[in-house]
């Protein structure tokens, strides 16, 4: 008896088959008997016809949007066999083609409870989406269509995310790279310059508006945030405890160091109980390094003191953000629990936290997503009070928490991280003014080879312009 | 259209997400349909779930090299110096009374993993050149905008350039920030969580495409 391996476990089943014995897949596209190699439904002459057709060519219509779902490579189908689809199956019922074995094309994620388990591909949406307007068209899945599923893949993606990208508001599109397609744009309100020109006109604004105000606005160097995480962390009582979520690694310390220090020193002034945990598993041992920094520019006794009084470390917190719940909903379970520390859980009773919150949340992120994560996932659990330090690039994204006041203070990059070491009131050290020295003079030799970058760059494209 | 067998064991599964979606969004919006200690029970399987995940991509990740070490298979050295790293970190780590506090963790984060993930973040910044070189010009379209706004930042950012920049361009900087780019930012984010929302309404009731 001739059988067809399903496409999902590679059972052998019967070939008309409509299920997979063994999985249950659907292998419903074997409902026309599968045609006979060189031979589509379409009779043996159309198919002789496309196979003898020269490969089509990326500017031939139909070809551009030709998804590689639609071959009837049966090597193909090993290859994605979670893209199976009943829909697919319908479709090319009803244009007469009956499909080759185990033929892929994009469908639900979930098929079966192995389907769980199998990878989402993105690609296979990008091609599932200009697949479906695909099937409009007549083209038959023959061997004459067959481009590999690699290279169709590849063209998608360029098309998507290169070749193609939407115009710009107010530019030309360009011709030449759309030969023989409709303008997307039309004539419609992209193609007109009013967008620039409210643009314009509200930065001649701002510009005069500018000159007119008094100096020390809210502008950047504002720090609008920072004040008022200032005076958040002075108005703790000794002994309030204080959660710190420390999101980041050696990777980002060159900046995030200068942010966190100067607010770990005013805690640890200010005598609060650190309870220190991280997502990140560099993240606990910077946290250490860092901690220990502030304690030694605080001249404390020595740092085990500090460590058995002030400090206790929660580790790290496996899960990302599906385990942050926990911590606003009962953070004495989702900590670590290590015995060495056990007396000192005992003694800070971390268990209370679940009742009456930390007295303050201080989370320290290189990235947007961390802050963001705690105040969708834990702030609105706990309702505590949160104060994050961040990375310059982060600030943007995350002051509209700071402005609904879901963010209590916000310190973000090198320059909220000097203001609020003036904040603190006392003397650096020699080591530490070199050391900020050196990470200023840094910073100021990176952006000006960006500037100088991005000046030679134009003048380059300049200069190529007026090359016949 | 389902097979009798695998389609009852994905509704069951179906059955499943929804029962624990419905029991989380309850609590958060303060509905008593389940007691509260349920979805704490259900958040601290996530934990566990989360550490399960770990081992078990480390697991793999061992399972992979080693068949590539034992295969031979293309830059099967660099595998194998992965699991010989990967022994010693763990070793280290394992036999030392004080855990990953021990002496020779410690050395293994400051003399090795800081400074590697710093170089490689410091990488960044090439890419960051080069792209600011071929793609922020003002021939592209679009490009005068993102050239003038890159600059402005840049202008107002910059530790050397913090003092002699005028007033007004700092007020225009300003004003970018808190009214387009504020407004964008708020966009972004609601519709980040209403995509977020639906496609995963979507892949709950098998529709995804």
């Amino acid at each position: 008896m001739a059988t067809s391996d399903c496409p999902h476990c590679g059972y052998g089943n019967p070939v008309a088959a409509q299920f997979c014995v063994q999985c249950g897949t659907i292998l419903g596209g074997q409902k026309g008997q599968p045609a006979p190699s060189g031979e589509s439904a379409d009779g043996p002459d159309a198919g002789a016809g496309e196979q003898g057709a020269d490969p089509p060519q990326p500017d031939e219509e139909g070809a551009e949007q030709q998804p590689p779902t639609g071959s009837s490579d049966t090597d193909d189908s090993r290859d994605w066999p979670h893209l199976d689809s009943e829909e697919d199956e319908s479709v090319e019922d009803a244009h007469g083609e009956g499909r080759g074995l185990g033929a892929p094309a994009a469908g639900p994620l979930l098929r079966g409870p192995g389907g769980l388990l199998e990878p989402a591909d993105p690609l296979s949406y990008i091609t599932s989406t200009s697949g479906a307007d695909d099937r409009t068209g007549d083209h038959t899945a023959g061997p004459s269509a067959e481009l590999s599923a690699d290279e169709e893949e590849r063209r998608h993606l360029r098309r998507l995310f290169s070749e193609e990208l939407p115009t710009a508001v107010g530019a030309l599109p360009d011709m030449s790279a759309t030969v023989g397609e409709p303008l997307q744009n039309g004539e419609g309100l992209q193609r007109r310059y009013w967008l620039e020109l409210i643009l314009l006109l509200s930065m001649a604004g701002a510009l005069l508006w500018g000159t007119q105000s008094p100096r020390g606005g809210a502008g950047p160097h504002a720090l609008p945030g920072l004040e008022r995480a200032h005076r958040q962390i002075d108005s703790l009582q000794p002994n309030s405890r204080v959660l710190v979520n420390w999101a980041y690694d050696p990777a980002t310390a060159g900046e995030m160091d200068f942010v966190a220090r100067p607010l770990i020193e005013h805690l640890l002034q200010r005598q609060a109980k650190l309870i220190v945990f991280s997502q990140l598993p560099g993240g606990p041992a910077t946290a250490r390094r860092v901690i220990a920094r502030a304690e030694a520019s605080l001249q404390r006794p020595s740092r085990t003191q500090i460590t058995a009084n002030l400090v206790i470390e929660g580790g790290f917190l496996p899960g990302g953000g599906a385990s942050l719940p926990l911590l606003g909903a009962a953070p004495a379970r989702a900590l670590p629990v290590d015995p060495s520390w056990v007396d000192l859980r005992e003694r800070f009773r971390i268990a209370e936290l679940g009742d009456s919150g930390p007295a303050l949340t201080l989370v320290i992120a290189a990235r947007a997503e961390d802050v963001r994560r705690w105040m969708e996932q834990v702030q609105p659990l706990n309702g505590g009070t949160v104060v994050a330090a961040t990375s310059a690039v982060v600030d943007p994204s995350v002051r509209p928490y700071l402005h609904s006041g879901q963010l209590a203070g916000l310190v973000s990059g090198w320059d909220g991280g000097s203001a609020y070491v003036r904040r603190l009131e006392r003397t650096r050290s020699v080591a530490e003014q070199v050391r900020s020295l050196r990470q200023i003079n840094g910073l100021n030799w990176g952006v000006g080879i960006l500037i100088a970058a991005v000046l030679l760059g134009n003048l380059a494209g300049l200069t190529e312009r007026r090359r016949p | 259209m389902f097979s009798t067998r695998s389609g009852w064991l994905n509704r069951i599964v179906l059955l499943i997400v929804l029962v624990n979606a419905g029991i989380v969004v309850s609590s958060r919006l303060g509905l008593a349909l389940a007691p509260p200690g349920v979805a704490t029970t259900l958040y601290g399987w996530a934990l566990l779930l989360g550490g399960f995940a770990i081992i078990l991509g480390i697991a793999n990740a061992v399972r992979f090299h080693l068949v590539r070490v034992q295969r031979g298979q293309r830059e099967w050295l660099l595998s194998l110096v992965l699991l010989i790293v990967f022994a010693l970190v763990l070793g280290a780590g394992i036999s030392s009374p004080e855990g990953t506090r021990g002496q020779l963790s410690e050395w293994v984060f400051d003399a090795v993993l800081a400074p590697g993930q710093a170089t490689l973040f410091a990488l960044t910044g090439i890419f960051l050149v080069s792209a600011a070189y071929h793609f922020l010009r003002i021939g592209r379209p679009g490009g005068v905008w993102i050239t003038a706004g890159a600059l402005l930042m840049l202008l107002v950012q910059t530790p050397f350039l913090y003092e002699i920049v005028p007033d007004s361009v700092v007020a225009l900087v300003d004003w970018l920030l808190t009214w387009p780019v504020m407004a964008a930012m708020r966009g972004v984010l609601l519709g980040g969580a209403l995509a977020v929302l639906f496609i995963s309404l979507r892949l709950i009731v098998n529709n995804a495409k």
